[in-house]
Protein backbone atom coordinates (compact mmCIF):
# COMPACT_ATOMS: atom_id res chain seq x y z
CA UNK A 1 0.00 0.00 0.00
CA UNK A 2 2.88 2.52 1.06
CA UNK A 3 4.35 1.95 -2.44
CA UNK A 4 1.04 2.86 -4.17
CA UNK A 5 1.13 6.06 -2.40
CA UNK A 6 4.63 6.55 -3.30
CA UNK A 7 3.77 6.13 -6.87
CA UNK A 8 0.91 8.84 -6.30
CA UNK A 9 3.20 11.05 -5.29
CA UNK A 10 6.04 10.82 -7.12
CA UNK A 11 3.55 11.48 -10.16
CA UNK A 12 2.22 14.59 -8.19
CA UNK A 13 5.61 15.84 -8.10
CA UNK A 14 6.47 15.45 -11.83
CA UNK A 15 2.94 16.50 -13.04
CA UNK A 16 3.47 19.85 -10.71
CA UNK A 17 7.01 20.22 -12.19
CA UNK A 18 5.81 20.28 -15.87
CA UNK A 19 2.59 21.56 -15.55
CA UNK A 20 4.48 25.29 -15.73
CA UNK A 21 6.24 24.35 -19.06
CA UNK A 22 3.08 23.08 -20.73
CA UNK A 23 0.91 26.21 -20.47
CA UNK A 24 2.89 28.74 -22.80
CA UNK A 25 2.65 26.32 -25.53
CA UNK A 26 -1.25 25.63 -24.78
CA UNK A 27 -2.03 29.42 -24.32
CA UNK A 28 -0.88 30.34 -27.70
CA UNK A 29 -3.52 28.78 -30.36
CA UNK A 30 -2.39 27.19 -33.51
CA UNK A 31 -3.62 30.43 -35.68
CA UNK A 32 -1.37 32.62 -33.39
CA UNK A 33 1.88 30.65 -33.78
CA UNK A 34 1.32 30.57 -37.73
CA UNK A 35 0.45 34.55 -38.01
CA UNK A 36 3.12 35.02 -36.06
CA UNK A 37 5.68 32.93 -38.28
CA UNK A 38 3.89 34.90 -41.62
CA UNK A 39 4.31 38.38 -40.23
CA UNK A 40 7.62 37.34 -40.11
CA UNK A 41 8.02 36.20 -43.68
CA UNK A 42 5.78 39.32 -45.36
CA UNK A 43 7.10 42.29 -45.93
CA UNK A 44 5.72 45.96 -45.10
CA UNK A 45 5.13 46.94 -48.80
CA UNK A 46 5.75 50.74 -47.60
CA UNK A 47 8.70 50.49 -44.70
CA UNK A 48 12.43 50.44 -46.03
CA UNK A 49 13.20 46.80 -44.82
CA UNK A 50 10.68 45.49 -42.45
CA UNK A 51 8.43 42.85 -42.06
CA UNK A 52 5.01 43.51 -40.98
CA UNK A 53 5.71 41.78 -37.94
CA UNK A 54 8.17 44.77 -36.78
CA UNK A 55 5.61 47.75 -38.39
CA UNK A 56 2.83 49.76 -36.60
CA UNK A 57 2.13 51.28 -40.43
CA UNK A 58 -1.30 51.52 -41.28
CA UNK A 59 -0.90 48.94 -44.03
CA UNK A 60 1.25 46.69 -41.85
CA UNK A 61 -2.32 46.52 -39.62
CA UNK A 62 -4.01 46.02 -42.27
CA UNK A 63 -1.94 43.32 -43.68
CA UNK A 64 -1.23 41.77 -40.32
CA UNK A 65 -5.40 41.53 -39.80
CA UNK A 66 -6.01 39.86 -43.39
CA UNK A 67 -3.72 36.99 -42.51
CA UNK A 68 -5.63 36.32 -39.84
CA UNK A 69 -8.77 36.26 -41.90
CA UNK A 70 -6.81 34.14 -44.50
CA UNK A 71 -5.95 31.76 -41.68
CA UNK A 72 -8.83 31.68 -40.10
CA UNK A 73 -10.39 30.83 -43.61
CA UNK A 74 -8.20 27.70 -43.76
CA UNK A 75 -5.64 28.23 -46.12
CA UNK A 76 -2.35 26.86 -46.28
CA UNK A 77 0.85 29.19 -45.32
CA UNK A 78 1.80 28.76 -49.57
CA UNK A 79 -1.39 29.72 -50.60
CA UNK A 80 -1.29 32.57 -48.26
CA UNK A 81 1.87 33.85 -49.66
CA UNK A 82 0.06 33.33 -52.76
CA UNK A 83 -2.64 35.40 -51.89
CA UNK A 84 -0.32 38.63 -51.36
CA UNK A 85 2.15 37.31 -54.15
CA UNK A 86 -0.27 38.16 -56.96
CA UNK A 87 -1.64 41.38 -55.63
CA UNK A 88 2.34 42.80 -54.10
CA UNK A 89 4.33 41.38 -56.19
CA UNK A 90 6.98 38.98 -55.25
CA UNK A 91 9.05 41.91 -53.16
CA UNK A 92 6.46 41.14 -50.37
CA UNK A 93 8.02 37.96 -49.01
CA UNK A 94 10.95 38.95 -47.09
CA UNK A 95 13.26 35.73 -48.82
CA UNK A 96 12.38 36.66 -52.75
CA UNK A 97 11.78 33.33 -54.33
CA UNK A 98 14.48 31.46 -56.85
CA UNK A 99 13.79 32.06 -60.03
CA UNK A 100 15.87 33.08 -63.28
CA UNK A 101 15.89 36.47 -62.42
CA UNK A 102 16.77 36.46 -58.61
CA UNK A 103 19.78 33.75 -59.39
CA UNK A 104 21.83 36.21 -59.19
CA UNK A 105 20.87 37.69 -56.26
CA UNK A 106 20.85 33.88 -54.24
CA UNK A 107 24.05 32.60 -55.88
CA UNK A 108 25.99 36.22 -56.70
CA UNK A 109 27.63 36.54 -53.41
CA UNK A 110 29.00 32.31 -53.25
CA UNK A 111 29.93 33.07 -56.82
CA UNK A 112 32.06 35.99 -56.01
CA UNK A 113 33.45 34.51 -52.75
CA UNK A 114 34.51 31.25 -55.07
CA UNK A 115 36.42 33.47 -57.50
CA UNK A 116 37.86 35.35 -53.92
CA UNK A 117 39.35 31.97 -53.05
CA UNK A 118 40.42 30.39 -56.00
CA UNK A 119 42.64 33.67 -56.67
CA UNK A 120 44.08 33.63 -52.99
CA UNK A 121 44.95 29.72 -53.51
CA UNK A 122 46.33 30.12 -57.37
CA UNK A 123 48.37 33.27 -55.80
CA UNK A 124 49.57 31.13 -52.53
CA UNK A 125 50.26 27.97 -55.24
CA UNK A 126 52.35 30.17 -57.24
CA UNK A 127 54.12 31.47 -54.31
CA UNK A 128 54.85 27.95 -53.20
CA UNK A 129 55.78 26.63 -56.48
CA UNK A 130 58.86 29.62 -56.55
CA UNK A 131 59.86 28.86 -53.21
CA UNK A 132 60.41 25.41 -54.85
CA UNK A 133 62.64 26.64 -57.21
CA UNK A 134 64.34 28.79 -55.21
CA UNK A 135 65.10 25.52 -53.40
CA UNK A 136 66.35 23.76 -55.97
CA UNK A 137 68.52 26.75 -57.11
CA UNK A 138 69.95 28.43 -54.58
CA UNK B 1 51.64 23.69 -63.82
CA UNK B 2 53.84 26.01 -64.84
CA UNK B 3 54.43 29.53 -63.56
CA UNK B 4 53.32 31.60 -66.66
CA UNK B 5 49.95 29.58 -66.74
CA UNK B 6 49.06 29.68 -63.36
CA UNK B 7 50.15 33.64 -63.38
CA UNK B 8 47.48 34.06 -66.37
CA UNK B 9 44.64 31.84 -64.41
CA UNK B 10 45.56 34.93 -62.12
CA UNK B 11 45.01 37.76 -64.03
CA UNK B 12 41.86 36.52 -65.98
CA UNK B 13 39.88 35.53 -62.55
CA UNK B 14 41.22 38.97 -61.21
CA UNK B 15 39.79 40.95 -64.48
CA UNK B 16 36.14 38.70 -64.34
CA UNK B 17 35.99 39.06 -60.83
CA UNK B 18 37.14 43.63 -60.76
CA UNK B 19 34.35 43.35 -63.20
CA UNK B 20 31.72 41.57 -61.67
CA UNK B 21 32.12 43.97 -58.95
CA UNK B 22 31.95 47.02 -61.13
CA UNK B 23 28.99 46.06 -62.78
CA UNK B 24 27.24 45.40 -59.28
CA UNK B 25 28.27 49.21 -58.42
CA UNK B 26 27.26 50.48 -61.53
CA UNK B 27 23.58 49.04 -61.13
CA UNK B 28 23.33 48.94 -57.64
CA UNK B 29 24.59 53.26 -56.94
CA UNK B 30 23.02 54.59 -60.06
CA UNK B 31 21.16 57.52 -58.70
CA UNK B 32 18.19 56.81 -60.71
CA UNK B 33 17.14 53.76 -58.88
CA UNK B 34 15.41 54.03 -55.52
CA UNK B 35 15.97 50.90 -53.89
CA UNK B 36 12.83 51.70 -51.62
CA UNK B 37 10.71 51.84 -54.35
CA UNK B 38 8.11 49.04 -54.50
CA UNK B 39 7.51 47.44 -58.12
CA UNK B 40 4.95 49.20 -59.84
CA UNK B 41 4.46 46.81 -62.76
CA UNK B 42 1.44 45.24 -64.06
CA UNK B 43 2.89 41.84 -62.89
CA UNK B 44 -0.06 41.96 -60.13
CA UNK B 45 -3.31 40.25 -60.54
CA UNK B 46 -5.94 43.13 -58.47
CA UNK B 47 -9.03 40.67 -57.29
CA UNK B 48 -12.48 42.45 -57.62
CA UNK B 49 -14.12 40.22 -55.28
CA UNK B 50 -14.64 43.03 -52.32
CA UNK B 51 -15.83 45.80 -54.85
CA UNK B 52 -18.88 45.18 -53.28
CA UNK B 53 -18.67 45.84 -49.62
CA UNK B 54 -17.90 49.41 -49.80
CA UNK B 55 -19.60 51.75 -47.90
CA UNK B 56 -21.51 53.98 -49.56
CA UNK B 57 -20.70 57.77 -48.86
CA UNK B 58 -23.55 60.01 -46.83
CA UNK B 59 -24.93 61.85 -49.70
CA UNK B 60 -23.56 59.59 -52.65
CA UNK B 61 -25.65 56.57 -51.75
CA UNK B 62 -26.73 56.89 -55.92
CA UNK B 63 -22.80 55.90 -56.43
CA UNK B 64 -22.68 53.40 -54.32
CA UNK B 65 -22.94 50.64 -56.84
CA UNK B 66 -19.32 50.23 -57.96
CA UNK B 67 -19.92 46.90 -59.84
CA UNK B 68 -22.52 48.76 -61.75
CA UNK B 69 -19.51 50.45 -63.49
CA UNK B 70 -17.68 47.91 -64.10
CA UNK B 71 -20.75 45.56 -66.06
CA UNK B 72 -21.93 48.99 -67.88
CA UNK B 73 -18.67 50.17 -69.17
CA UNK B 74 -18.21 48.36 -72.49
CA UNK B 75 -14.63 49.45 -72.89
CA UNK B 76 -11.64 50.08 -69.95
CA UNK B 77 -12.01 51.29 -66.84
CA UNK B 78 -10.50 53.15 -64.24
CA UNK B 79 -10.20 52.34 -60.83
CA UNK B 80 -8.87 55.45 -57.96
CA UNK B 81 -8.24 55.05 -54.73
CA UNK B 82 -7.90 58.78 -52.91
CA UNK B 83 -8.84 60.18 -49.13
CA UNK B 84 -9.78 63.34 -48.08
CA UNK B 85 -7.00 63.77 -45.81
CA UNK B 86 -4.26 62.74 -48.71
CA UNK B 87 -2.68 65.95 -49.96
CA UNK B 88 -1.29 64.20 -53.33
CA UNK B 89 -4.70 63.48 -53.91
CA UNK B 90 -5.83 67.29 -54.07
CA UNK B 91 -3.14 67.66 -57.24
CA UNK B 92 -4.43 64.96 -59.49
CA UNK B 93 -8.64 66.22 -58.31
CA UNK B 94 -8.44 68.93 -60.87
CA UNK B 95 -7.29 66.06 -64.29
CA UNK B 96 -9.88 63.66 -62.42
CA UNK B 97 -12.94 65.99 -62.55
CA UNK B 98 -11.64 66.88 -66.43
CA UNK B 99 -11.52 62.74 -66.95
CA UNK B 100 -14.75 61.80 -65.35
CA UNK B 101 -16.59 64.34 -67.22
CA UNK B 102 -14.64 63.86 -71.02
CA UNK B 103 -14.79 60.17 -69.77
CA UNK B 104 -18.75 59.30 -68.25
CA UNK B 105 -19.37 56.05 -66.61
CA UNK B 106 -16.02 54.95 -66.35
CA UNK B 107 -14.33 55.98 -63.06
CA UNK B 108 -14.56 54.13 -59.69
CA UNK B 109 -13.60 55.79 -56.46
CA UNK B 110 -12.79 54.04 -53.48
CA UNK B 111 -11.74 56.37 -50.41
CA UNK B 112 -9.14 54.49 -48.22
CA UNK B 113 -8.94 54.80 -44.89
CA UNK B 114 -11.41 57.58 -44.79
CA UNK B 115 -14.33 58.40 -42.55
CA UNK B 116 -17.28 58.40 -45.79
CA UNK B 117 -18.65 61.41 -44.06
CA UNK B 118 -15.07 62.92 -44.35
CA UNK B 119 -15.09 61.89 -48.12
CA UNK B 120 -18.25 62.83 -48.52
CA UNK B 121 -17.40 66.46 -47.40
CA UNK B 122 -14.31 66.33 -49.68
CA UNK B 123 -16.39 65.29 -52.97
CA UNK B 124 -18.86 68.28 -52.44
CA UNK B 125 -16.54 70.54 -51.77
CA UNK B 126 -14.01 69.94 -54.66
CA UNK B 127 -15.95 68.10 -57.61
CA UNK B 128 -17.35 64.48 -57.77
CA UNK B 129 -15.29 62.73 -60.70
CA UNK B 130 -16.39 59.55 -59.95
CA UNK B 131 -19.45 57.28 -61.70
CA UNK B 132 -19.17 54.97 -58.82
CA UNK B 133 -18.07 55.70 -55.51
CA UNK B 134 -17.66 54.17 -51.85
CA UNK B 135 -15.47 53.81 -49.02
CA UNK B 136 -13.00 51.07 -48.16
CA UNK B 137 -13.25 50.55 -44.72
CA UNK B 138 -11.84 47.85 -43.88
CA UNK B 139 -8.68 48.51 -46.43
CA UNK B 140 -9.98 44.96 -48.05
CA UNK B 141 -9.94 46.39 -51.52
CA UNK B 142 -7.11 48.33 -50.73
CA UNK B 143 -5.27 45.12 -50.14
CA UNK B 144 -6.82 42.87 -53.06
CA UNK B 145 -5.40 46.00 -55.47
CA UNK B 146 -1.96 45.75 -54.20
CA UNK B 147 -2.06 49.00 -52.66
CA UNK B 148 0.77 50.70 -51.40
CA UNK B 149 -0.41 54.11 -50.20
CA UNK B 150 -3.20 57.08 -52.08
CA UNK B 151 -3.85 58.21 -54.69
CA UNK B 152 -3.30 55.06 -56.87
CA UNK B 153 -4.85 54.46 -59.83
CA UNK B 154 -5.18 51.32 -62.01
CA UNK B 155 -6.55 51.32 -66.14
CA UNK B 156 -8.18 47.90 -66.74
CA UNK B 157 -8.97 46.40 -69.94
CA UNK B 158 -13.10 45.55 -70.48
CA UNK B 159 -12.05 41.87 -69.61
CA UNK B 160 -10.72 43.18 -66.30
CA UNK B 161 -7.06 42.93 -67.16
CA UNK B 162 -4.60 45.22 -65.68
CA UNK B 163 -3.14 47.67 -68.20
CA UNK B 164 -1.60 50.33 -66.07
CA UNK B 165 -1.13 51.50 -62.75
CA UNK B 166 0.21 55.05 -61.07
CA UNK B 167 1.76 54.33 -57.83
CA UNK B 168 1.48 58.04 -57.73
CA UNK B 169 -1.02 61.45 -58.42
CA UNK B 170 -1.41 62.06 -62.02
CA UNK B 171 0.57 64.73 -62.85
CA UNK B 172 3.55 65.17 -64.81
CA UNK B 173 5.05 62.00 -66.66
CA UNK B 174 2.62 59.31 -64.52
CA UNK B 175 -0.33 62.07 -66.11
CA UNK B 176 0.90 61.36 -69.24
CA UNK B 177 1.68 57.85 -69.66
CA UNK B 178 -1.88 57.33 -67.81
CA UNK B 179 -3.61 58.78 -70.78
CA UNK B 180 -1.10 56.87 -73.09
CA UNK B 181 -2.65 53.71 -71.44
CA UNK B 182 -6.16 54.73 -71.37
CA UNK B 183 -6.10 55.71 -75.15
CA UNK B 184 -4.20 52.26 -76.00
CA UNK B 185 -6.94 50.75 -74.26
CA UNK B 186 -9.77 52.13 -76.24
Amino acid sequence: MASFYRIVVAALVVLATITPFLQPASAQSVTEIRAKALFNELRCVVCAGQSIAESNAELAQDMRAQVVVLIEDNRSDAEIRDWFMTRYGDAVLMNPPLKPLTLALWFGPVLIFLMGAGITGLVLLRGRSRLGEGEKNP
Amino acid sequence: MSDAALRLIIVVLGVISIFLVGSLLWFGLNPQRDPASFPTSTAIEPDFSALDLGTPLPGFEGFGDVNRVRSEAAGPYVVNFFASWCQPCRLEHPYLLEFGAANPGTLIGLAYRDDPLNAAAYLTSDGNPYAAVVADLKSLNALNFGLTGVPETYVFSADGDLLFRSPGPLVGALKTQFINAWEAAQ
